[in-house]
């Protein structure tokens, strides 16, 4: 559904961000994307949302040219989560979901009953019904990600993009939101891509990971191909050992 | 003159020294001036029967400060439509200027009178006793501009007048100012240099460099004792300290040939130093 | 169930505020210095009726627009900077706008031509919107403290162009400089009331037309971007049409302060929804503050007025210290 043919893309000119990336989806897939710091993932997103332009090469979802889609047309396709939204003045948790529904409105238009049953039900989904009325800056970080993304669930997007959506969480809310990444897969059939630094967790929940290293895709595999200590050494600099436990393997690093 | 055909009485249209055209009811019974100048104006052309109001500073002649007030540096504009007048007159204070629009939405006329420079005092005269239908005009602006003339002096050694507006720091009258015509008028020179016109600031380094025979200052608003604390940072200068009659001195209007007349008689008693 | 309950809110929340205009014009129109009340407009006093109608009632509609303008302007400024402590006045938008006129007084256009005082004053406006926005700017949006340091820095500036320039212009002293600097509405007139009126008008279409897209930009304008917003138009949109209502407000009135920062935080604190909520209540609620600010300046110690600038910092300095403290 969505295919990045030689995407080259830098910030004021500088070095590359994105260095010719070339990427095809498919509907229903859990894709994590993984790399160190600095290689590129948040702008991938960026550009494959429509965020960025790309100073070369082409973005095509469902074969169309994604500049020539409509901005709001393209948004009801594709549900975009930047890092960290942190809203500047408190503001209820429906108000957030509801506000997922903006694509589908009119310009002069309010939400309607429809919209809010659609935010309820993403909240649902979501397991965060029972916030829907209480205010951003009192809950917790892993609360606040189950908002946002019911927030994208709320759009119903074919193609749903997510940036870090694990970080800052603990180790029980990772493990859920994870699941949860994969529950939305299973139910919706929208495409899922997240970009993550949780390599055990992308691997043991995604169905295909990406690997990026200084603006290029190194790896595009099963988890188990990415899985390998050559892979964590020479893409993310780092010495680990695989264990395999109970049919999966894991990356620990070497002490 | 062909008069208007309609309900409200006719009006005229004039240009006054803002250049604005003002249209001012033919006849006139009610006025509200908003500078002590243009009271005594308005009392030395026999017309104070016409004033209905006037800002809290007009205290000359004495009567006038039983006039209804309508406030000082900002008059309030609801206080003068109260008085319902059928003219409004004012100098070119930026304050007063900034008031028209508003008298405009309660469809009263306001009238600016320029009374920067010496020779606009007499013609000042004359224009608002036009404006206020005053026969008086033409004989008392030419009266005072012979009273004026009488006090025109030749002085052999011309003495350099400073004219200190406030102390500290020093506001002094610069070039192109009633004084500075004053001063001219009586034969003196002022020590501030032309090119600095109106009323500006004057460092005391300005006042060393060009050290005035004679330094006036307004005696009602500036103390004696201001006026000494700023020439204790000067003391080699050894010139005539004099304070002058601060309402002759500041005000332009129908007395001011007594302030050239006061002048004079300062003038007169000073000898240059050898 | 809930969207509608909350029109119904929304609704009730505006009339309440409609009410409370509508009493503080009344009030503002019944109490002056002269002391002819709103009685006489019935009876036959021809300068009473002149009173009401030609001095106090512009006033007290200038006031009201005044106040919605600015607080519109805050508004569309805090949502636009993602910034609580935004406001034409604390940014420099309005020093910029009044620096605007002043010059436009010193090189004698506006005794020539009054109309183009408001524009001149739009231009500022708009200029130190730029001039902040480049101050203040970063890689990911615009830090609140560069924005207030940015601020504070073209506030001396401004303040220095509007005292030199009517010092240099004829016929002028530094009182008139001091009433561009402190906001006063002594001088209100009906063509004061209809350049204002116009200028809300026109912003309130714009503002209308982009409320749905800058009710997103409460997230970021990523976020906003990936919601299906022209991010850079309703950008530019909402950008001139706040410098517009800072421009038309200063133009008739001076700079009035605070009030772009004080309203919307009220109205937030009475009603936390999105800007599409936020657009008519923060206008009524300024127009409310504003107009009954001015009653109490020209009522509390008359014939004397203190000037309205001067009444709204001293109610908008120890709330702006509280947000800045909370910001930081």
């Amino acid at each position: 559904m969505l295919q990045l043919d030689r995407i080259s893309f830098s910030y004021g000119g500088g070095t590359l961000a994105i260095d010719g990336v070339t990427l095809r989806f498919e509907p229903g897939e859990l894709v994590a994307l993984t790399g160190p710091n600095g290689s590129g993932k948040s702008t991938l997103l960026k550009c494959a949302a429509r965020v960025l332009v790309p100073q070369s090469g082409s973005i095509r979802l469902d074969d169309q040219e994604s500049r020539q889609w409509l901005p709001k047309a393209y948004a009801r396709a594709v549900g975009y989560l930047p890092q960290n939204p942190e809203p500047v003045v408190p503001i209820r948790a429906i108000d957030v979901v509801v506000s997922g529904r903006a694509p589908w409105l009119g310009r002069f238009s309010w939400e309607s009953a429809r919209d809010y049953e659609e935010a309820e039900r993403a909240l649902r989904l979501c397991d965060a019904a029972h916030l829907a009325e209480r205010y951003l800056d009192e809950m917790s970080g892993g609360e606040r990600k189950r908002i946002f993304l019911a927030r994208v669930l709320a759009g119903e997007p074919r193609l749903i993009l997510l940036d870090e959506p694990l970080t800052a969480l603990d180790v029980a809310h990772v493990q859920q939101l994870a699941a949860l990444l994969r529950q939305v897969v299973e139910r919706t059939t929208a495409t899922v891509i997240f970009s993550s630094h949780e390599l055990n967790w992308s691997a043991a929940y995604a169905d295909r990971m990406l690997v990026m290293n200084r603006g290029r895709v190194v790896m595009d595999g099963r988890p188990r191909e990415v899985m390998t200590p050559e892979v964590m050494r020479d893409a993310f600099g780092f010495d680990a050992e695989a264990v395999t436990t109970a049919g999966r393997t894991w990356i620990v690093p070497r002490v | 003159m062909a008069a208007v055909a309609c309900g409200a009485p006719s009006h005229v249209g004039v240009i006054d020294d803002l250049g604005r055209r003002v249209e001012v009811p033919s006849r006139i019974h009610r006025v509200v001036t908003l500078a002590p100048n243009l009271t005594e104006m308005v009392y030395a052309l026999g017309g104070q029967k016409l004033l209905v109001g006037t800002d809290d500073f007009s205290d000359f002649p004495p009567e006038a400060k039983r006039l209804r007030k309508v406030g000082g540096m900002q008059p309030n504009v609801e206080l003068i439509a109260a008085l319902s007048p059928d003219v409004v007159l004012a100098t070119t204070n930026g304050n007063h200027a900034s008031l028209a629009p508003s008298l405009a939405s309660a469809h009263i006329a306001m009238f600016v009178v320029a009374g920067e420079r010496l020779e606009q005092i007499p013609s000042g005269l004359r224009k608002v006793a036009d404006i206020l239908k005053l026969t008086s005009g033409e004989e008392a602006s030419s009266a005072l501009r012979r009273a004026i003339e009488r006090q025109r002096r030749h002085r052999i050694h011309p003495p350099s007048v400073l004219f200190a507006v406030w102390a500290s720091p020093m506001y002094v009258a610069g070039g192109e100012t009633f004084i500075d015509d004053l001063i001219a008028l009586t034969g003196a020179k002022n020590a501030v240099p032309p090119t600095m016109h109106g009323w500006p600031a004057f460092s005391l380094e300005s006042f060393a460099a060009s050290p005035p025979d004679i330094l006036l200052y307004p005696g009602a608003s500036v103390s004696r004792k201001q006026i000494d604390a700023v020439l204790e940072r000067v003391p080699h200068w050894k010139g005539t300290v004099a304070a002058v009659d601060e309402n002759r001195f500041t005000r332009p209007g129908p007395r001011v040939a007594q302030a050239a007349a006061d002048l004079n008689a300062i003038l007169d008693r000073w000898k240059p130093t050898p | 169930m809930n969207s509608a309950s909350d029109l119904r809110r929304l609704l009730f929340l505006i009339a309440l505020l409609l009410a409370i205009v509508a009493t503080a014009i009344l009030v503002g129109v019944t109490f002056g210095a002269s002391g002819a009340g709103l009685r006489t407009l019935f009876g036959s006093d021809p300068t009473a009726r002149r009173i009401v109608m030609g001095i106090r009632l512009p006033r007290v509609l200038l006031a009201a627009l005044e106040g919605a303008a600015l607080a519109v302007a805050g508004l569309t400024f805090q949502t636009l900077l993602r910034n609580p402590l935004a406001d034409p006045f604390i940014l420099g938008v309005s020093g910029g706008a009044a620096s605007g006129a002043a010059v436009g007084i010193a090189l004698g256009i506006a005794r020539r031509h009054p109309a183009a005082i408001p524009l001149l004053s739009f231009a500022g406006a708009c200029g130190a919107t730029a001039a902040v926005f480049l101050l203040a700017r970063r890689r990911r949006g615009v830090d609140p403290i560069r924005l207030i340091l940015s601020g504070l820095v073209l506030n001396s500036f401004f303040s220095a162009i509007i005292l030199v320039s009517l010092s240099l212009s004829p016929n002028s002293d530094l009182t008139v400089a001091f009433r561009w600097m402190i906001g006063n509405l002594a001088g209100a007139s009906w063509n004061d009331v209809i350049v204002l009126a116009v200028s809300l008008a026109v912003a309130l279409v714009v503002l209308v037309w982009i409320a749905n897209d800058l009710r997103l930009f409460s997230f970021g304008e990523e976020d906003a971007s990936g919601r299906g917003v022209a991010v850079e138009r309703v950008k530019l949109a909402g950008y001139a049409t706040a410098s517009l209502l800072t421009g038309a407000a200063v133009a008739v009135s001076g700079i009035i302060g605070f009030v772009g920062l004080l309203v919307p935080h009220l109205v937030r604190m009475a009603w936390r929804r999105d800007y599409r909520h936020l657009l008519p209540l923060s206008a009524l609620a300024g127009a409310a503050l504003v107009v009954t600010s001015d009653v109490v300046s020209r009522t509390i110690a008359p014939p004397l007025e203190l000037p309205i600038g001067a009444l709204t910092a001293f109610l908008g300095v120890p709330f702006f210290l509280l947000l800045l403290r909370r910001e930081t």
